[in-house]
């Protein structure tokens, strides 16, 4: 209660009507009582008389003096900064100024409370809830497949929009394909599904998702996402852009941790605290390389700048990915738009006050920590005199002699921490002479050089003496490097940066959300850290927390849509965008928390849903495009362009068929170089990997088409593929591709347009590449007609190779090997000479091999065996096993073999070789049945190869027709040619199609010539049309 | 088989190189202009009638101001001393901050009509005094290299920001479709500190990012096709693909990125056909070639990026950087006398020529020319003989457009070491080149991750002092 003497003035009305307001509002953020810009304090009266550098604000009574009016006339200087104010105010201080400059005796301005209530109703800061699932419009429930639906449905009937209709079935099948696993369907998977016809049934969808997720390659397309986030990459930036040889092993617990469907509760967990948390789990401690994905300068003589910029990346990349929070604007004001202080940029930063990257981080749980600690101590505790005597005389010389970066070239107080023993050190500077550390190695081992006699043998003393404790030191931990833990258990003091208050910040967080600073429940000692990392992981991986989950779930549904339900994925404040479905949103986040924080289970669900279903080339009606244009509401798909990842795998997934989880080929393998990004990957819209990035680019330029249409990685990539289908005919060769490329089969156009195309091409290349195609083959001797008659010849220096990727197709137990060979020479030592093998000459591999022995066998020279690789009856280890036939093959004479093979019959009649020498009419069919021990586990991975199985045990001579049988042929069957379950039949007879397929199952062999020797008009013409249809828009979007 | 008819294309695809460039996101800019639009199409800017492109001549590795442009008689006298406690204690790249201050050696004698003092070093440059506002007072942040190249480039010592170049060309866009709106150029084949990232556009559309012309061969990576494929096959394969392009693009009307799509091939057949041109030097004359030093051993490198930069903004490019000195060829922390001489023959006679074409071409009103490195090179001494990178005060000019030539701005204190008077910072430098081009710093904003972000971190001040 105000007594009469106390009541406001008039001219005291003056100041709180215009000054306090003002100054308030606009000034005394930078120029108040914790910051003075320019020297200058308008928080108070003696403030604002002293003035600034620049002269005196306010000289009262005068408004034509003082800078304070000259700069809100933006006369000389120009303030705020933001932008003039409205006349009426700057009229207001005038007065103000005119009455003398009136100011309540004592007043000291203070910043108003910057959380307003208008604030804390935003919704992303309000609890999560669990809506409840809406009722579809009666004729809308059949379309509705699971919640997602409901909810989509429901907004749409509230516009009078209807669902767009499905996509067609191939359409479903190739977006859900790349959706998890950023690939193109396989050709096997397109005829089991009947080109996706089969996916019209839901039930079948929800299979081919579930099948999908639990391939490794969803964890590979997975983790793509999550590197833009975390901003990781292979090399440090800057100048040097050093490379970081540990970080893939992120990026491969990443792979994993998806593959895992690791509880996303978890996995944040691991990255912020994993030290803290798990640490005898390898796999928790390597998560905490999220933390260290930072760019580092090598040479940086600014030790505290460096650091401070390290802390600052911690807390904006955690703010950015976890929460989507923009604290960056925060880290020099308090945000102008969001309820984000820039003491909440601080306190969030204090959390990693104690943070302390390390190359050897032990890796142990806590008993055994605490063990070490206990032996490390008392042996710290034994040997500290004689410790710190030795480094009195070791550390100035270890400093002297330093290499690398010298230590001298630091700011005296760096150097001054850097001759301090670590014990000896606060924290911080313990902290920031590690980092200068990274700069200079010691060497301990050249000082005898450099100190004196007496010196030296004091020295010599002392290390004698401390070696008579190594009985009392723990065993080194195994440790990991490249990871993150604190700098001890205390942690240095969090400030401002120009805060003349020099308050500490405690770690707390958003004040909006909890403005009180947070509890830190201390961690067990043997840790040796402070437990702040824990409290903020807690926090942020709780279900009670109102943005993580948002966030993640927001993120996948942008992932699949191409648009969050906020839009601004990684910033849902005020200058993001709403949620367009906010019910959606919050049910799904509960959702997910209650399944557990399964991704796998979230993609699921998004996936099955008519929502991702539906067509995408529905044509917006007037009322459609009167209410929603922009598809905010899902009245259909949108189309999505590839990544960068996803274009290169899908080429090297046509040329080679990329094997997931067994091959690196991928593009998420490539290594990240900051300052030499991949060309392609670059070229579309890979994020710089230096701040998180929610959401890429999606730009269309000129320079993407000079790359494809005229960089030598996709003509070389045609041509390989062209390589690998020569064997096809042209209808078959265009017919692949559009499998392979589009997932789907040649209309008849397409097949006439593209032979027209080879026509013309053909036609205008230059005829002086054309080469003897002919020379290829070689009329079988003896053999004079039938698909034997010509033959491809082989030879340990290549250049043919011939082979089959895809071994799923081979048979496992019962098979039969039909072939007509000539042998030209043996090797000289053992080597065997392969006629075709599954093996690839790794005795832990397992597989078969065909082929005939050399002169030094211990089977005797030019015996046709079979090498089996696999397991036996009674033991799970892999054997090796020689089966030989002791029929023996003369050189230079055309034999037909055969071997005829029941693994599961363990008897003397289990396998059976056959030879007949066909250059004489009259050979008889001789026979061989031999007893064998490996009976299963022989077919796992590898390649059908014709006449290799290393590059040291290669065929010598010519091979006519390979016939693969999935049976136990008879000796009856053998000699008249019968087939049965025949697999492969692949012929030589026509230099076109090397290796076709005669059996009618399509499995033509890939023949591959050398590196460039494809160069005859028809092959260009083909790899011309390849390369064609590797530029072809259909790659590149997804209906 | 329809093939298409690409005259018919071009035509249909009004802004060319830009039109096909939807990045979408561009900001306030960018999202007020009409749907479709390209985010390259040439823009007006926000004031008229200033320079309308800019070569950055960057001296990469930092000259020294105070052998070129910034004499300092105290040098002499304090030679052989450390530096007095009053000038202030800086963290320096190398450490050496005690060492003994280096006198400079160089003879310096006033230029021009406006008598601007420019040492020995650089007489071809002094002929053209009359043309240079040379500010003397410019200041970083960057200690080392890689921050302090960063900062000049995009305004902060870390990665992750537009460059100066992108800026620009977010701002007006280009003139000519055929040819990359911000090219950049080295002299020899060292790697720029950084590499490519410095003419990155950081978090905006790769749309707005530099190319770099090449030093031997194609201009631009890419721009042939390999040698086993013909212009005819090239066509053929062209036309196959577009005709298939446009069936697949029926009933996909909606999806307005397949039509760029198709228009960006269509796009780079056109920059494959002239850019070759633009970078072919045949049809100029010997007496041009003389006048950048082509032919000599040692100025022919960068005076053939000097000829190319005029050839460049001639033809509309935006935005052409010239790097000098490629791989901090400039950082003389030891032997300075060697370095210097050497690198200022190389660039002196280059780039004096291209002052001089330029102005007898009319293209000197239209293009502002900039020159400077990352920073400057301090008083002290370094290895006996040489000087350290010296963040807190140097020397960079501006000739052409918008600038007022023969004069000098702002001062050193009196041995070089801090920007004293005028100080300007990058920011500023930044926002006075903008300013120079009618582009207000303020109102050039890109919003990205919630924050409206502008080149100059909100902090830069135009230094309309410079201007004619």
């Amino acid at each position: 209660m105000l007594v009469a003497a106390e009541l406001p003035t008039a001219t005291d009305d003056l100041f709180e009507i215009h000054a306090r307001p003002l100054l308030v509002a606009h000034c005394i953020r930078c120029h108040g009582e914790a910051k003075q810009e320019a020297g200058l304090n308008l928080a108070t009266r003696e403030g604002i008389l002293a003035g600034g550098e620049s002269g005196a604000a306010v000289v009262p009574g005068e408004p034509a003096e003082g800078l304070l009016l000259e700069a809100l006339r933006y006369e000389s200087l120009e303030m705020p900064p933001t932008g003039k104010l409205d006349d009426a105010v700057i009229a207001g201080i005038e007065q103000w100024v005119a009455a003398g400059a009136p100011w309540p005796e004592g007043t000291v301005l203070a910043p108003a409370n910057p959380i307003t209530a208008e604030d804390r109703a935003w919704w992303c800061y309000q609890p999560l809830t669990n809506p409840t699932v809406p009722e579809p419009p009666a004729a809308m429930a059949d379309w509705c497949r699971n919640e997602i639906d409901r909810f989509v449905v429901a907004k749409l009937a509230e516009q009078g929009i209807a669902p767009a209709p499905a996509a067609s079935p191939g359409t479903v099948l190739r977006r859900v394909h790349y959706a998890v696993t950023g690939l193109p369907p396989s050709e096997r998977l397109l005829l089991e599904t009947d080109g996706g016809g089969t996916l019209q049934d839901p039930a079948t969808v929800e299979q081919l998702v579930a099948e999908l997720l639990a391939n490794s390659a969803y964890g590979e397309h997975q983790a793509r996402f999550w590197l833009d986030l975390v901003r990781y990459a292979d090399s440090d930036g800057y100048r040097g852009d050093h490379p970081r040889p540990h970080a893939k092993e992120y990026r491969d617990y990443c792979i994993r941790s998806f593959n895992a469907d690791k509880p996303y509760d978890r996995f944040v967990m691991e990255q912020l605290a994993g030290d803290e948390i798990d640490p005898g789990n390898r796999d928790a401690v390597i998560g905490t390389m999220f933390l260290r994905h930072w760019i580092y300068e090598w040479n940086q003589r600014d030790v505290e700048g460096q650091w401070q910029k390290i802390l600052d990346d911690l807390t904006e990349t955690t703010a950015d990915v976890f929460l989507a929070q923009s604290v960056k604007c925060a880290r020099c004001h308090d945000h102008k738009f969001d309820p984000l202080l820039q003491k909440d940029y601080y306190r969030l930063q204090a959390f990693f006050a104690a943070f302390q990257p390390t190359e050897a981080l032990p890796v142990a749980d806590l008993a055994t920590l605490a063990a070490y600690a206990a032996k490390q101590q008392a042996w710290e505790h034994a040997t500290a005199d004689i410790r710190r005597r030795l480094d009195a005389i070791e550390r100035p010389l270890l400093i002297r002699y330093a290499k690398g970066q010298e230590p001298k070239m630091f700011p005296p107080e760096i150097q001054a921490m850097i001759a301090k023993r670590p014990e000896d050190r606060s924290p911080q500077e313990q902290q920031l002479a590690a980092l200068a550390a990274r700069q200079f190695t010691f060497h301990p081992e050249a000082l005898d050089k450099h100190l004196d006699e007496a010196a030296a043998a004091e020295r010599k003393e002392l290390l004698a003496q401390l070696a008579a404790y190594d009985s009392i030191k723990p065993k080194p931990l195994p440790t990991q490097p490249f990871v993150a833990t604190d700098v001890g258990p205390e942690a240095p003091v969090t400030r401002i940066p120009d805060d003349r208050t020099m308050v500490p910040i405690d770690p707390g967080f958003l004040t909006l959300l909890d403005p009180e600073p947070t509890v830190i429940e201390p961690p067990s000692s043997a840790l040796g850290t402070t437990g702040r990392r824990t409290a903020l992981a807690r926090w942020i991986a709780s279900p009670s927390n109102p943005l993580t989950a948002r966030v993640i779930v927001n993120r996948v549904w942008q992932q699949h849509f191409g648009r969050g339900l906020s839009a601004s994925t990684s910033d849902l404040g005020h200058l993001g965008q709403p949620p367009t479905h906010p019910e959606l949103l919050d049910w799904l986040a509960s959702w997910f928390i209650r399944e557990g924080w399964s991704l796998k289970k979230l993609h699921r669900l998004i996936l099955t849903s008519a929502t991702f279903q539906q067509a995408s080339d529905r044509d917006p009606d007037d009322r459609i495009t009167r209410v929603d244009p922009e598809n905010k509401l899902f009245w259909r798909m949108n189309p999505r362009r590839l990544s960068g990842e996803e274009i290169t795998d899908t080429i090297l997934a046509t040329a080679d068929g990329v094997v997931p989880g067994k091959s690196r080929q991928r593009a998420i393998y490539k290594p990240v170089r900051r300052n030499k990004p991949d060309p392609l990957l670059a070229a579309f819209d890979l994020p710089d990997r230096i701040q998180s990035a929610g959401e890429r680019h999606r730009t269309t330029t000129p320079m993407q088409a000079l790359l494809l249409a005229n960089g030598d990685w996709a003509h070389e990539q045609a041509r390989g593929i062209a390589r690998r289908l020569q064997s096809l005919s042209d209808s078959d060769f265009v017919s692949t591709l559009h499998r392979r490329l589009y997932g789907r089969e040649a209309t008849a156009g397409e097949l006439r347009d593209a032979a027209a195309f080879m026509a013309s091409y053909e036609g205008i290349t230059p005829a002086d590449r054309r080469r003897s195609e002919a020379e290829k083959l070689v009329a079988m001797p003896g053999v004079v007609e039938g698909p034997a008659a010509h033959a491809v010849a082989l030879s340990p220096e290549g250049p043919l190779a011939i082979d089959l990727p895809e071994l799923a197709c081979l048979p496992v137990n019962n098979f039969t090997v039909r072939t007509v060979v000539l042998l030209r020479s043996v090797y000289e030592d053992a080597k065997v000479r392969t006629i075709a093998a599954t093996w690839s000459g790794d005795p832990k591999e397992p597989g078969w091999s065909l082929g005939v022995t050399s002169a030094k066998s211990r089977y005797q020279p030019q015996n046709l065996i079979l090498q089996l690789v696999g397991k036996t009856e009674d033991a799970e280890n892999i054997h090796y096993e020689v089966v030989p036939s002791n029929l023996r093959l003369e050189l230079d004479r055309p034999y037909f073999v055969s071997v005829s093979v029941d693994l599961d019959d363990l008897s003397d009649r289990g396998i059976t070789f056959y030879l007949r020498d066909l250059s004489s009419p009259d050979a008889p069919l001789q026979a061989a049945s031999v007893r064998h021990e490996v009976n299963r586990f022989i077919q796992d991975g590898a390649v059908l190869r014709l006449g290799t199985r290393a590059d040291k045990h290669a065929w010598d001579g010519l091979v006519g027709r390979l016939q693969l049988d999935a049976a136990r042929l008879s000796a009856a069957e053998v000699e008249a040619g019968d087939s049965r379950g025949a697999v492969l039949d692949w012929r030589f007879d026509n230099p076109a199609m090397l290796g076709h397929d005669a059996s009618g199952h399509g499995h033509h062999a890939h023949v591959t010539v050398g590196a460039f020797d494809l160069h005859s008009p028809r092959e260009q013409a083909r790899a011309a049309v390849v390369h064609a249809l590797l530029n072809d828009n259909e790659l590149f979007y997804l209906d | 088989m329809a093939f298409l008819n690409r005259r018919e294309m071009l035509t249909s695809a009004g802004a060319g190189f830009g039109a096909v460039a939807l990045a979408g996101l561009c900001g306030r800019e960018a999202a007020a202009s009409p749907a479709g639009a390209s985010p390259l199409a040439a823009k007006p800017p926000h004031v008229a009638g200033r320079a309308k492109s800019v070569i950055f001549l960057f001296m990469e590795g930092g000259p020294s101001h105070i052998d070129l442009f910034d004499p300092k008689p105290a040098l002499d006298r304090l030679a052989g001393k450390p530096v007095p406690e009053s000038f202030g204690r800086v963290i320096t790249s190398m450490g050496e901050f005690d060492s003994p201050i280096l006198a400079s050696k160089r003879a310096w004698k006033q230029h021009g009509e406006a008598g601007l003092w420019i040492s020995d070093w650089l007489p071809h440059i002094a002929t053209q005094a009359d043309e240079l506002a040379v500010i003397r007072s410019c200041w970083t942040n960057g200690i080392n290299h890689s921050g302090g190249v960063c900062q000049m480039n995009t305004g902060t010592q870390f990665a992750g920001r537009p460059s100066l170049g992108s800026w620009v060309t977010y701002g007006l866009g280009t003139e000519n479709d055929n040819l990359p709106a911000f090219v950049v150029m080295q002299d020899r084949e060292d790697v720029v500190v950084n590499g490519p990232r410095n003419w990155g556009s950081g978090f905006m559309p790769a749309v707005y990012q530099g190319a770099a012309l090449e030093v031997e061969g194609p201009p631009f990576p890419n721009l042939a096709p390999p040698s086993h494929v013909t212009a005819a096959q090239q066509r053929l394969t062209l036309d196959y693909l577009q005709a298939r392009n446009r069936r697949h693009q029926d009933g996909r009307g909606e999806n307005s990125e397949l039509d760029a799509r198709i228009r960006s091939y269509e796009l780079a057949f056109q920059m494959q056909a002239h850019a070759p041109e633009a970078v072919d030097l045949s049809s100029e004359t010997a007496e041009t070639k003389a006048l950048y030093g082509l032919g000599d051993k040692e100025t022919s490198a960068f005076g053939r990026n000097c000829l190319l930069a005029r050839r460049l903004v001639e033809r509309g490019v935006r935005f052409v950087q010239c790097y000098h000195g490629a791989g901090s060829k400039w950082d003389a922390h030891k032997d300075i006398e060697g370095n210097h001489a050497k690198m200022c023959r190389e660039m002196d006679k280059p780039v004096a020529g291209l002052l001089t074409d330029l102005k007898r071409c009319g293209l000197l009103d239209d293009t502002l020319v900039v020159w400077g490195g990352e920073f400057g090179r301090t008083p002290m001494s370094e290895k006996g003989n040489g000087r350290d990178h010296n963040p807190s005060g140097f020397t960079m000019w501006m000739a052409g457009g918008g600038v007022r030539g023969g004069t000098v701005h702002g001062s050193t204190d009196e041995i070089g070491l801090h920007a004293v008077e005028n100080r300007l910072h990058v920011h500023d430098l930044h926002s006075t080149i903008l300013y120079l081009l009618g582009l207000d710093h303020k109102k050039l904003v890109y919003f990205h991750a919630g924050r409206p972000e502008r080149i100059d971190a909100n902090e830069g001040h135009v230094y309309d002092a410079v201007a004619s």
